[in-house]
């Protein structure tokens, strides 16, 4: 594996923004983190061990795209067209939440249209973020190897200030990237630094015995359906939690009219919306709302699931919580099942 | 890479064929390079379904009432009863309309073998093309098929024509205000008794319909000492892809539009366990009360 050194974050970014739209976390006024597109001479800072308020989802499965077009006698597909992107800075747990989506859209013609031409950049995290849990699903703090094209991870800090970054090439793709960049080869001490500091970290992460808990709750179908039901009044159907989770997938379709075409679109749905299952006839299987957060719940965590995707389909970036209105996030919902 | 975009395809003809169904035909638009696999007989399988687009309106699924013809014409029932279907039902023949397919997995192939078809209402339309493939393979399947009154006995044509093929029984459940001949008896598991007595056992056991029918046929035949995995039935559930993506049609961690819409019963029970997805219904079924609440899409 190729390892360089690298001084400045920024560095890589600019050189990257040469041949790619990059696409980094900037914070706003607010104190907010969104992905916006930085250009070749930008002058942003790169802030580590942020949390974006969203993660990278839309940028390959886009919260509202059209799908083909009618004109009255055919139709046509309208894939998305761009050229490559780098998506810059992302977390273990935001690019474990790509991986899984990579595998549930790969034969998805809108997502790869995407997907294959957006390159990777991951960063090791050196804190745990707040209500993030990465290190309970295994999808952090440090990004591995199969789910990046190029990682970043910090050198040892002296006095706190922090003396530069290690560039590690995952990919054959990243290493194409950053060839023709003056880069020093690291030493191998490299790997025995990032070890010691993703110990560091992983023992900052605070208790997680509730999610344990209620993963093996979950699974042994032990939370009666009464509770469920009860926890559900909570939730106020805003679907936020499914907008805002790096692995919701679901999607409905609808037509619009545009002059005398017929666009079909498709747009985020969430199985926690009372009509998702509903049926013409009015028949609905997912009609009570205690069943409807089992779902969630269910799908975030069962071991069915992780037959059939490798993993759980929650990476414990602790979105839902943050902004859930009704206190049913997953922290929330955990802690309550797993005293039940 | 899967191809989201339907084919053009026109409507060739409809009839009316139950109260608010109506029996369509459609062909693809275009067949210069040859029968797209939507409508290609060597491509579709009974119990299969497609999706059907009517711009402006939506996509929704549909079960092939009948397999493609070598002219790549195919047969859907399709009841008039949402916003789609309602703008489905003021077209006329040489309208175009949109589809691919096909989707899910079809009956299984049970040619050589007894096999009692029972079907509720709608449910007819799902196992029809099975009936047809049946008789054309030599089995002489057994049809019990039951709607709750006589204007709700679909696709005539297909049963008038089975009448002469096979043996069909038929049953409704307003039995007092019908013109036909029905069976007596207006109890599922009275019918089935009288079937299963005159025809002796069954290999195989395929049922469509209402859910509540469905379980509750499930539950009698096995019951009655029919195995479970030789008993079969395709389930209903809303669709927006057909093809695994868009999430709506979960039961437990399966995709009923990719791992179904055919299911064994005994297979269907691990999930009914992980997510209680077929509720027993609260009281003992009456086959046809329900009957015909149902319609595939």
């Amino acid at each position: 594996m190729n390892v360089y050194e690298l001084d400045r974050i920024e560095h890589l970014r600019d050189w990257l923004a040469l041949s790619h739209q990059v696409y980094q976390a900037v914070e706003n006024d607010l104190g907010n983190c969104n992905w916006q597109p930085i250009e070749h001479g930008e002058v942003v800072k790169f802030k580590p061990n942020v949390r974006p308020l969203v993660s990278p989802k839309s940028l390959f499965f886009s919260e509202q795209e059209n799908m083909f077009v009618f004109d009255g006698e055919k139709f046509r597909e309208t894939l998305p067209e761009h050229g490559p992107r780098v998506i810059f800075g992302v977390s273990a747990c935001d690019l474990t939440a790509i991986s899984y989506q990579d595998k549930h859209f790969r034969k998805d013609p809108y997502y790869q249209a995407r997907r294959q031409q957006t390159l990777l950049v991951g960063i090791d995290c050196t804190k745990p973020c707040d209500g993030g849990f990465c290190r309970s699903v295994d999808a952090g703090p440090h990004v591995k190897d199969e789910i990046a094209d190029l990682i970043l991870t910090p050198m040892p800090s002296i006095g706190g200030e922090n003396t530069g970054w290690w560039l590690i090439c995952s990919s054959d793709a990243g290493r194409a990237a950053v060839s023709g960049m003056d880069l020093r080869r690291a030493d191998s001490s490299w790997s025995s630094w990032r070890e010691m500091n993703r110990r560091h970290t992983e023992a900052e992460f605070k208790s997680d015995v509730h999610i344990i808990n209620g993963i093996q709750r979950i699974n042994a179908r032990a939370v009666p359906d009464e509770l469920w039901e009860r926890l559900a009044h909570q939730c106020i159907s805003c679907s936020g939690c499914s907008q805002l989770c790096p692995t919701c997938s679901c999607y409905a379709t609808r037509d619009v009219a545009e002059d005398t075409n017929m666009v079909r679109q498709r747009v985020w749905d969430s199985c926690l919306m009372v009509g998702f299952q509903k049926e013409a006839s009015g028949a609905n299987p997912a009609a009570e709302a205690g069943r409807r957060m089992y779902r969630y719940w269910y799908h975030k965590f069962s071991e069915d699931y992780v037959a059939q995707m490798g993993r759980y389909g929650c990476v414990g970036c602790g979105r839902c919580e943050s902004t859930c209105p009704g206190s049913v996030g997953v922290h929330s919902i955990m802690e309550k099942i797993s005293n039940a | 890479m899967l191809d989201l975009t339907p084919q053009s395809i026109r409507l060739v003809e409809r009839y009316e064929d139950g109260t608010d169904i109506d029996h369509f035909t459609f062909e693809p638009v275009d067949k210069s390079k040859g029968l797209p696999e939507f409508a290609d007989p060597a491509k579709v399988e009974p119990g299969q379904f497609f999706m059907l687009s009517i711009p402006g309106y939506g996509e929704a699924a549909f079960t092939y009432a009948g397999m493609p013809d070598d002219q790549g014409r195919f047969i859907a029932l399709i009841r008039r009863i949402g916003s789609l279907t309602e703008a489905l039902f003021q077209m006329k023949a040489g309208d175009t309309l949109g589809a691919r397919g096909p989707f899910g997995k079809g009956w299984p192939d049970l040619n050589g073998n007894k096999v009692l078809v029972i079907a509720g209402g709608c449910g007819l339309a799902p196992v029809a093309a099975k009936i047809d493939a049946l008789i054309a393979a030599g089995s002489d399947p057994v049809v019990y098929f039951s709607a709750r009154n006589e204007a709700m006995l679909v696709m005539r044509e297909e049963r008038s024509r089975w009448h002469k093929q096979c043996k069909v029984y038929e049953a409704v459940d307003d039995i007092d205000s019908a013109k036909g001949s029905y069976m007596h008896g207006r109890k599922l598991p009275d019918n089935l008794k009288q079937i299963e007595a005159e025809q002796g056992k069954f290999d195989h056991i395929i049922t469509c319909g209402p859910e509540g029918m469905m379980e509750a046929v499930c539950r009698i035949v096995t019951e009655a000492g029919h195995p479970a995995d030789h008993l079969w039935l395709s389930l209903e559930r809303r669709m927006h892809c057909g093809v695994g993506l868009c999430g709506h049609c979960y039961v437990a961690n399966h995709l009923v539009c990719e791992d179904g819409p055919t299911y064994r019963w005994d297979q269907l029970g691990e999930l009914v366990v992980k997510e209680r997805a077929i509720k027993p219904p609260a009281e003992q079924v009456d086959m046809a009360v329900n009957a015909g609440s149902c319609c595939r899409g």
